[in-house]
């Protein structure tokens, strides 16, 4: 796929996190690539004659960044087309500066099939819009007892293998699986959690809990789950990366582990940085997520993790929803927040409000990410995939008027959000 | 917004009554005071008698209990009898696994057959919350228990009966005893005596029927009768709710009934004018001994008269501020 004409973007901000560049440039992307990266913005006449009918897009004042790399978000297709579709959530992605996706095996059916993966994939070509990479289910039926076909899997395209949610029935089989996935150099996305303890619980075990008076999940479940997992990639020598951790002392034990030269990544999900369980409006549904918003010093204690580079991504961890899944007493409502259009805000706002400097905290969501799902994707190198998005970070607006996801469960709804995606580009394609 | 915020109109009156939580002293004692005027002494029985009156002629209470439940709901009824309404009971089987008609489905069904007000239990929390949410501008809602959130007249006849005993609470120390983890009771008991200016609150039981994080609340915890009780002037019993319970949380009914039940011995420890309260059904030789549950010093019985008498004072003041904020 490559672009019919040349694109010059003119004048921006370039963020390259994997180069650790950041200055002003011309940008000329040709052919579906980047062709050249122009320091001297002098320049800009030459470039315009080089490529003479190339199409200039002045990005004076705005930031420049690689398309951004979202490791989880639910597009619910196939099967729960009710609530969204690839085409609706792509094409969102898209205009909210997400260029890759990463999709957990939690479809139905979920991904264990090549057809699958590729139906998934072809859909999201269709769409013209953010590219989609499935993820393998790591079990059958994802009930965690027999493996996937996560080698077939992993040669029909899937960027890793996961058992999404679900729990693995026992520590012999999580063993198993580790030890047969690293035979394969597959990653596995584990979601480290000791469902026992996870019971039916839906906000953090202490202060919300004990006030509402609703089924908690303690921080120890997350902790026993990592602690066990931990184990077992030290003996597996397994790719791990662990999936949306919200505890302080979860990113103790992943420093501990990287430091003791582990082969493990983590991710959080936007929401444990933007909130905390003293953000919940009593029992709004729409804050309902597993795992649960926890403490302000857990939501701290991520933060710094992101700063440390103990938790290399952020993702979105989109999950939309139709109206009933909300309308019921907290509890009996399904979890999960529409988000893909809080990411690119989501992150300016942390870096903002924490000081961390522009190269690390746009690393959490292209290069780092891009890596740990081994995409060819998340940079802008001359010669690479010309994936990018230009940003007005100064701009203010509100989901409430312009969601295009179609799933519009959100506690950001009414919130001025600062900092939009203006244009996307594709393979080289001007998606908006 | 908060379900306190819900639960008053725009001046700050009381609409529904979902939760102790954001109320005012004054709110509480306006229940209490409205509530003393339906009880009658009769001085040649020397036994309490309760007034009826009309003011809620013509409407119509829906009594809608997922929860299995005889004596809170008796009481509600004979409330609503004695202001005049008409009451309907619905007990109502619901199971999230059931997948069958849905609460507001529920809800909108029975406000189609003109229901004024709703007294609703749920074994979710935030049902209540959620119901009066969505139900129509003159409709009232009342909690009589919504998961381990919320149980606020169950709380309040407690006040009303500690208020005829001991009424200043600024001075009170008060233990509530037992399964406080599953207990809705507690959690509306604890936000009912903050309110009215108690200082002293204890609770106490093993760790595994304490919540986490139970001090932020404002009170103490003990894990012993001994050190908890020691100079109380309340004892608040609670019953073990094995219902919502998931696994064993306590050893056994002898050990449990020996380190936190409570009889003559332990009683000892409290002030000697100390009183006991129990929200029923009370279970003997486990929480509470016969000496104690059918002594002087136990208000228990007493608990069920002014029970009504508050729930006649709840569904007036709700149903009336309704009225005057849908106008």
């Amino acid at each position: 796929m490559s672009s019919s004409k040349p694109l010059i973007i003119a004048n921006g901000t370039l963020i390259d996190p994997s180069s650790n560049t950041e200055i002003v440039a011309h940008i000329v992307i040709n052919d579906g690539k980047f062709d050249t990266i122009e320091a001297n913005t002098d320049e800009l006449h030459s470039l315009q004659q080089r490529f003479g009918n190339a199409e200039t897009i002045d990005a004076s004042n705005k930031l420049v960044l690689p398309g951004l790399v979202d490791l989880r978000a639910r597009f619910r297709e196939p099967g729960q087309e009710f609530k969204a579709t690839i085409a609706s959530e792509a094409y969102a992605a898209a205009k909210a500066g997400i260029t890759s996706v990463c999709i957990p095996p939690d479809t139905d059916p979920i991904i264990d099939k090549p057809s699958v993966a590729n139906t998934i994939v072809e859909k999201s070509r269709l769409a013209k819009a953010a590219k989609v990479h499935p993820i393998s289910a790591l079990s059958h039926n994802l009930e965690g007892k027999m493996l996937g076909d996560i080698w077939t899997m992993a040669k029909a395209g899937c960027v890793g293998t996961s058992n999404a949610k679900s729990e693995v029935s026992s520590v012999l089989m999580q063993r198993r699986a580790m030890q047969y996935a690293a035979s394969f150099g597959i990653t596995v996305h584990l979601y480290s959690q000791d469902h026992e303890l996870l019971g039916n619980g839906c906000v953090h075990e202490g202060l919300t809990s004990t006030r509402l008076g609703l089924p908690a999940v303690p921080s120890a479940a997350e902790i026993v789950g990592l602690a066990r997992d931990i184990a077992l990639i030290e003996t597996t020598g397994v790719k791990a990366h662990i999936m949306g951790i919200s505890c302080a002392r979860s990113v103790e034990m992943i420093a501990q582990a990287q430091q003791s030269g582990l082969n493990i990544t983590a991710d959080v999900d936007i929401h444990h940085l933007l909130m905390n369980e003293n953000d919940m409006r009593d029992f709004d549904s729409n804050f309902h997520i597993q795992p649960p918003l926890r403490t302000k010093n857990d939501q701290q204690a991520l933060i710094d993790g992101i700063k440390a580079g103990v938790i290399q991504a952020v993702c979105s961890d989109h999950q939309p929803h139709d109206d009933d899944a909300k309308l019921a007493p907290f509890s009996e409502t399904e979890p999960g927040i529409s988000s893909l259009e809080v990411l690119l805000p989501g992150i300016l706002k942390v870096g903002k409000e924490n000081n961390i400097a522009l190269q690390d905290l746009f690393a959490t969501v292209t290069n780092k990410p891009a890596e740990i799902a081994g995409l060819d994707s998340g940079k802008i190198n001359k010669g690479s995939i010309a994936d990018c998005i230009i940003v007005d970070g100064n701009k203010s607006w509100s989901l409430a008027t312009q969601t295009l996801s179609q799933g519009r469960n959100s506690p950001y709804l009414e919130e001025a959000l600062t900092g939009q995606c203006i244009k996307t580009i594709i393979n080289g394609n001007l998606i908006h | 917004m908060s379900d306190s915020q819900l639960q008053l109109t725009q001046q700050g009156k009381l609409q529904h009554f979902l939760t102790i939580d954001g109320l005012s002293k004054q709110h509480l004692i306006d229940i209490m005071d409205t509530a003393k005027q339906y009880i009658q002494l009769d001085k040649q029985k020397n036994k309490s008698k309760l007034i009826k009156t009309n003011v809620l002629k013509d409407k119509t209470v829906v009594n809608l209990f997922f929860e299995p439940s005889t004596r809170t709901r008796t009481t509600f009824e004979i409330a609503a009898k004695h202001l005049g309404a008409d009451v309907i009971n619905l007990n109502v089987a619901r199971s999230s696994a059931s997948k069958g008609e849905t609460l507001l489905d529920t809800i909108h069904n029975l406000e189609a057959m003109h229901a004024d007000q709703f007294v609703i239990r749920d074994s979710n929390a935030g049902a209540a919350y959620f119901a009066a949410q969505h139900v129509e501008d003159h409709v009232s809602v009342l909690n009589a228990g919504d998961g381990r959130h919320a149980h606020p007249t169950q709380a309040m006849l407690d006040m009303f009966t500690i208020r005829e005993h001991k009424p200043n609470f600024n001075e009170l120390s008060v233990a509530i005893v037992g399964d406080i983890l599953h207990s809705r009771v507690a959690r509306s008991q604890i936000g009912a005596l903050k309110t009215l200016g108690v200082q002293d609150i204890r609770v106490i039981g093993p760790n595994t029927l304490l919540p986490t994080d139970i001090d932020a609340l404002g009170v103490t915890s003990y894990n012993s009768m001994r050190e908890g009780l020691e100079g109380t002037d309340l004892v608040m019993m609670l019953r073990l709710q094995r219902e919502r319970m998931e696994g064993q949380l306590f050893a056994s009914d002898r050990e449990y009934y020996n380190a936190f039940g409570l009889n003559q011995e332990k009683m000892a420890y409290a002030k000697d004018d100390a009183l006991v309260l129990h929200p029923g059904p009370i279970n003997r030789g486990l929480e509470i001994s016969s000496g104690i549950a059918d002594s002087q010093r136990s208000l228990i019985l007493p608990q069920v008269t002014n029970g009504i008498a508050v729930r006649m004072a709840i569904m007036e003041i709700t149903q009336k501020h309704r009225a005057e904020a849908a106008q």
